[in-house]
């Protein structure tokens, strides 16, 4: 953590109103992402965006050790995000195919509309791919993969956030890029499939 | 040709998720009319909180003023229109039998209410009375009110209110129960609070301000010195009545939840 952030972090546990908006303006995005990955839809990651900040700012007492903040800031949004994930129930990243802007903008589809099938896949590769098969996951798996790929936190920070042991997050870590694999290769094997199908037609 | 997970990892000399993950997790859109938004919204949010948290909170805290004989207590000012609750306990007003506080109390909280003389751990009724509770603005003019009876019984009060005249807190906002047991319909529950009393010109610090947000510490002011206290204290319903034993003993919540336990099972 820099010396600035640590400044902000301290200032806000004094119950300094600007130094929490300054963290809320540097952390915004990167935790709204992660609850994006982990809910699946733009307007729960909104509400467990904004129910972070607020158990951030009214527990702010609770944090003993500035250094710490990031993670504990991630504890709350995990915990936040698992408790409307599982009033949703079944919650994945197909739903944000049915937010036009987002849809696009993850799943990296419909940019050129005179783009063929075969455009269409090959964009898709490096175009929110991955983020989409996470999606399917389940959400423990999807969680410690986002903690660890995108925040990229140790497991054993990982083991505190979710509340799990560090052997627990490096199963689900293993389980995991196991099924993402064999998803990932299961669609190949289906477009080598299609592409062949399009030559003998 | 679509590589394979084997050759792309190959390819960029990395883990695939490390390398494709978070460029794609930072193309999902956050525009700053969202951060803006969002913050505009967590400020209010927080605001109601505050609001809420003073509320269920100060309860307790007259609660544990009258227990102290704390008189003329008000609790924590904050922003919005009702900022405290005060109430004044009047010594020349305690009565010294339960009989006679029941008696006072009937019209207020009706027949179902039951005042015993003794505790189930022989602890006898010393004194009590009814206070009346005020909700207070800034200026301390009153803008609302309700009645509470507080019996003292050795080093346990009694504090009962009827239901309806609860301040209602947000949902997830009270602190969680440090105890819970559910007898028959009854559920009890406890919980272990830090007090401060203050002067009532003192001002808590910094830390004591926010442990208070937290839900962490109450504070209280009409005391002629500082003091910190711990109080435990144990809750229940019934016949639209809300009962609640507290007491700064060195006893468990347990102990006090059995003492709460028999008092409701005597009715």
């Amino acid at each position: 953590m820099d010396e600035k952030t640590r400044a902000y972090v301290e200032k806000m546990i004094q119950g300094d109103e600007p130094a929490f908006d300054e963290l809320y303006r540097s952390y915004s995005g990167k935790l709204y992402r992660m609850a994006y990955a982990i809910t699946g839809n733009k307007s729960d990651s909104e509400d467990v965006l904004q129910e972070t900040f607020v158990k951030c700012y009214l527990n702010r007492a609770k944090l003993k050790d500035p250094e710490r903040f990031e993670a504990w800031l991630c504890r709350i949004l995990v915990r936040t995000a698992w408790k409307v994930s599982k009033k949703r129930r079944e919650m994945s990243l197909e739903s944000l195919l049915e937010d036009p802007e987002q849809g696009q903008q993850a799943a990296g589809i419909c940019r050129d509309p005179s783009a063929g099938p075969l455009e269409f896949l090959m964009d898709r590769e490096t175009s929110g791919e991955l983020l989409t098969l996470v999606g399917k996951l389940d959400v423990k798996y999807r969680t410690v993969v986002v903690l660890y790929y995108y925040n990229e936190f140790s497991t054993g920070d990982i083991a505190r956030i979710t509340g799990t042991l560090e052997g627990t997050v490096k199963s689900r870590l293993y389980k995991a890029r196991k099924l993402l694999r064999k998803q990932l290769e299961g669609r190949e094997e289906m477009e080598r499939g299609m592409r062949h199908e399009e030559k003998l037609g | 040709m679509k590589k394979s997970w084997d050759e792309r990892e190959k390819q960029g000399k990395r883990d695939l998720l490390r390398q494709q993950l978070p460029a794609d997790m930072d193309r999902i859109s956050f525009t700053e009319i969202q951060e803006q938004e969002n913050l505009r919204q967590i400020h209010r949010v927080i605001e109601e909180r505050r609001r809420n948290m003073r509320f269920h909170g100060k309860r307790m805290v007259i609660a544990v003023a009258a227990a102290m004989m704390v008189t003329g207590t008000i609790t924590a000012i904050g922003a919005g229109k009702i900022v405290g609750l005060y109430s004044s306990t009047d010594l020349r007003k305690a009565v010294h039998s339960a009989a006679e506080l029941k008696q006072q109390a009937v019209s207020i909280l009706g027949d179902e209410l039951v005042l015993e003389e003794k505790l189930a751990d022989g602890t006898s009724f010393d004194e009590g009375q009814i206070v009346e509770v005020q909700g207070v603005d800034e200026g301390m003019n009153k803008v609302s009110s309700y009645q509470e009876l507080t019996a003292r019984y050795g080093d346990i009060t009694l504090s009962v209110m009827r239901k309806e005249d609860q301040i209602p807190a947000d949902e997830g906002e009270n602190k969680a129960a440090d105890y819970q047991e559910t007898v028959g319909e009854i559920c009890f529950t406890g919980t272990e609070n830090n007090y401060l009393f203050l002067p009532p010109e003192a001002k808590p610090s910094k830390e004591d301000e926010a442990l208070a947000e937290a839900g962490e510490l109450f504070i209280s002011y009409g005391t002629e010195k500082e003091e910190r206290m711990v109080f435990r204290n144990i809750s229940w319903e019934e016949d639209g009545l809300c009962y609640m034993m507290l007491t700064d003993r060195e006893m468990s919540l347990s102990e006090l939840g059995d003492l709460a336990k028999a008092y409701a099972e005597v009715k």
